[in-house]
């Protein structure tokens, strides 16, 4: 038998132990994450939340919400902010040099006038230009900046902020009213609690009033399907199994909440990554450490935060690159947690998964599935087994996708309509056809884009809530 | 003959289509009950309504509506009908209600799992015997406050306190800052729920009677882990701060003199939260010098005495106002500009003139307060 026979056998079988392994950890975490619910609903029936949380001694809290170019939808995410629930906080939208209308929709919507107000310069970031508060919203307040990428602007926010936590939310994303409360809680309930975040949820074609969700309809558009049924299992058993053995190591940049004491101390967001939340997760993990303070990144399913998933294949495309590289300057930027025991679950289970199933991932499955093919070809593997073992492949990926629907059908039964449970089965099914393949060629590109540093943010196409299309160019 | 491989890889791809095909039925299962349970529940709730309502109104005594609800073995059910009535009855009605529960084995049946449930169902128990104001289920809560689970804390000392039992303020205290994770504020949150009765006993502490606060608990686990940060080992001043905040947060007059007492020998954590509760119910003890507070080497107590100076309206710390204009602290320099503000006329003016004047501090807030509040500047 020759040498490249030899590779390919190995090759295969490690393809095979790697396909069993990875499932094998996704399917403990569904039962993880089940139980974790189940905890999370307890502390829910026990807690008398919407009694006491509503007094006087609740920390205060900022929202800072990063705008660029974000004519579209910013009047609706304000309102949002607006309208939620909570004793003191203060929103804070950073215009990061928007080149459309972001700053004038602002100014004629919600009355602003500019003011001396003093900030502190904790995280270095791009020049401040001005500081508008509302005269119509008392606890609006927009910060007008140099252009400097998310990042960037979501440091000025933490600079200009004055309370304790503050709570970061995409501009193209709304929370439901209640979700601050509910995040809040986790706070409170545990001082070592740094960063807590929530699920999130497509909102394309949802009804949307007053910046809440009033109506939750499925979207028509399959991209938005698949997408639907990813972030369920995404979070509905991936971040709730990790959180649920204190190992989670990434919270949505579209909805999280921060010590913003923590956030300063670990020198705020990362400018150099396209994955800053991950990133700050990670490194604020590293900070606590190095300052011998106890500390927990906890999650909770049942605050949601609804945001505009792409529609087509190229906005997909890009954000799912981006992620991907996101994920790997994460990874690499603290690879100090590897295998490292002072970093408990995280350094010694979470991180090696990330780095050998989500960064990797995509490397070993489209590899895989060449090399299944390559070896059938020259009659190293029987047909039968390769179509038998990629049957089985498929039907496992199905099984985890559906038991997430499972999930979210016992939990929160968010969709009204039966039809539209019985849909999302259905992509659940087509999702492992050939989603899944395309996903991984995605991340395979944007794992390229990591190592030959891609710099772009790519095209990202928005759509107001109320339905005005419009393309979004971002290239910060 | 098939290859064993393919044996088991067969075998493994029909068990997946079961669990598969199974996991759909579920759903569709769960949705089907679960909506039929919904209907069921709304259709019992109507029929219940009508019942109680014509209870607490006299038309019906308790035997003949405790016969329309004993059928009913979903306690659960049963206890989210009574809920918001519980919530916010009070004198005969809540007795009737209570009354009903009890009759109708709502209480008995908590009352057991308060006993020999697992740990969800002691601490759904512990919530709901608070609720109806159960007197004999005080001693089991309280035995929950030993507990290693921070649930079963949290539970017990809501439901001790929504019973009203004022004296279980203090082992509830003591178990919540000792032997939970709970932040300050948090256990301050349930602490809350005791509500205004339990005031009096908060000044007899403050005024010296701390044998109310029971001894350490047996669990000591969680308190050894806490290190510092921003929650501190609980010390005996931490809940002299959290009764002082809920004294604030009643608006307890009657506490003024014991909070006055207190203020000159206390630390300046202590004093902000003496300072804070002053704030909160809007009057300060006549011989209270708020000068002194003002020129305060910590910065959060000159921040919330310009914050107090509203309630005194005290003409003569006018220039001590003015000098916190400048203060190292952002937020003191904005609650003096504030106060000052507030001053009427002569404040205006101050602050118009320091806002064109050459200090830059002072400068700085007294345009940002003037501009907040509308007033145009000449320049």
């Amino acid at each position: 038998m020759s040498t490249w026979a030899i590779i390919l056998i190995f090759y295969n079988i490690f393809v095979i132990f790697y396909f069993i392994s990875i499932n094998g950890f996704y399917l403990l975490l569904v039962l993880l994450s089940y139980f974790g619910l189940r905890k999370q609903r307890t502390v829910e029936r026990v807690s008398d939340r919407y009694q006491t949380f509503h007094s006087a001694f609740y920390k205060p809290l900022t929202i800072i919400i990063p705008a660029y170019n974000e004519e579209a939808t910013i009047v609706d995410t304000a309102y949002s902010a607006l309208a939620l629930k909570y004793p003191e906080y203060e929103i804070l939208i950073v215009n990061d040099g928007s080149r459309d209308d972001t700053l004038p929709v602002l100014e004629k919507e919600f009355n602003l006038k500019k003011y001396a107000r003093d900030y502190n310069n904790d995280i270095p970031c791009e020049t401040i230009r001005g500081i508008y508060s509302s005269k119509d919203y008392p606890n609006l307040v927009i910060v007008d900046k140099e252009n400097g990428g998310k990042s960037d602007a979501l440091n000025a926010g933490i600079n200009v902020s004055q309370f304790p936590l503050f709570c970061n939310i995409d501009s193209d994303s709304l929370i439901d009213a209640d979700s601050l409360l509910k995040t809040i809680d986790l706070f409170a309930r545990d001082w070592r609690t740094v960063a807590a975040g929530g699920t999130i949820r497509a909102a394309n074609q949802c009804r949307i009033e007053d910046g809440q969700v009033t109506e939750i309809n499925l979207s028509p558009k399959f991209w938005v399907r698949f997408q639907i049924v990813e972030y369920l299992r995404a979070f509905l058993f991936g971040r709730a199994g990790w959180s649920s053995i204190g190992g989670l190591m990434i919270l949505s940049g579209a909805f999280s909440i921060y010590r913003r004491k923590a956030v300063v101390q670990a020198g705020g967001y990362n400018l150099n990554t396209v994955g800053e939340d991950m990133e700050l997760v990670l490194r604020v993990q590293r900070v606590m450490k190095k300052i011998n303070r106890e500390y927990r990144v906890v999650f909770l399913a049942d605050p949601v935060c609804w945001t505009q998933v792409p529609e087509n294949y190229r906005s997909l495309k890009n954000q799912r690159r981006r992620w991907q590289r996101g994920l790997s300057e994460s990874l690499f930027g603290n690879f100090e947690m590897f295998l490292n025991p002072q970093y408990g679950t995280t350094g010694m289970i979470s991180f090696p998964f990330f780095l050998f199933y989500e960064f990797l991932g995509p490397v070993i499955e489209i590899t895989g599935y060449l090399v299944f093919i390559f070896s059938v070809f020259v009659g190293i593997l029987n047909p039968p087994f390769v179509i038998l073992f990629l049957t089985a492949a498929i039907l496992l990926g199905i099984l985890l996708s559906t038991s997430a629907l499972l999930m979210e059908e016992i939990y929160y039964r968010s969709y009204p309509r039966a039809r539209d449970i019985l849909v999302l089965f259905g992509y659940a099914i087509l999702e492992n056809l050939f989603y899944r393949q395309l996903h991984a060629w995605w991340r395979f590109r944007g794992l390229l884009d990591f190592f030959f540093t891609k710099r772009s943010w790519g095209t990202v196409e928005r759509k107001s809530f109320s339905e005005k299309k419009q393309a979004v160019e971002q290239d910060s | 003959m098939i290859d064993p491989y393919l044996k088991i890889l067969l075998y493994i791809i029909i068990a997946l289509l079961v669990i598969i095909t199974l996991l759909l039925l579920v759903i569709i299962t769960n949705r089907y009950l679960v909506s039929v349970n919904q209907d069921k529940f709304r259709a019992k709730k109507q029929k219940w309504e009508e019942l109680y309502l014509n209870y607490l109104q006299g038309d019906l005594n308790l035997k003949e509506i405790a016969e329309s609800f004993k059928d009913e073995k979903r306690y659960y059910w049963l206890w989210k009908f009574f809920a918001p009535y519980l919530d916010m009855l009070d004198g005969s009605d809540f007795d009737k209600t209570k009354a009903l529960c009890r009759e109708i084995s709502l209480i008995g049946h908590y009352r057991q799992k308060l006993e020999h449930g697992n740990l969800s169902e002691k601490a759904t128990a512990a919530r709901i015997l608070g609720a109806l104001r159960c007197k004999e289920s005080i001693t089991g809560m309280i035995s929950l406050l030993d507990s290693k689970h921070q649930l079963l804390i949290q539970a017990a000392s809501l439901g001790l306190a929504k019973s009203g039992e004022s004296k279980t303020f203090f082992p509830a205290a003591r178990a919540l800052l000792d032997n939970t994770y709970f932040t300050y504020e948090g256990a301050t949150e349930i602490l809350a729920a005791y509500g205004e009765n339990a005031a009096p006993l908060m000044v007899r502490f403050l005024e010296g009677e701390t044998e109310l606060l029971p001894g350490e608990g047996k669990d000591q686990s969680l308190k050894k882990k806490k290190k510092s940060f921003d929650l501190k080992t609980v010390d005996p001043s931490t809940y002299n701060s959290v009764m002082i905040d809920l004294l604030g947060f009643f608006r307890y007059r009657e506490a003024l003199p014991a909070l006055h007492g207190l203020i000159s020998e206390a630390d300046p954590e202590t004093t902000v939260h003496i300072i804070k509760a002053f704030l909160s119910i809007g009057e300060v003890p006549a011989s209270f010098n708020l000068k002194s507070y003002l020129e305060h080497p910590y910065w959060v107590v000159r921040n919330f005495s310009a914050r107090v100076w509203r309630l005194t309206g005290d003409r003569e710390a006018i220039p001590l106002l003015i000098k916190l204009l400048d203060d190292p602290n952002w937020w003191v320099r904005f609650n003096a500009a504030e106060a000052l503000y507030e001053a009427g006329e002569n404040g205006l003016d101050i602050l118009s003139m320091k806002a064109e004047g050459p200090d830059v501090k002072s400068a700085a807030i007294s345009s940002y307060v003037l501009s907040r509040k509308g007033v145009e500047l000449q320049a």
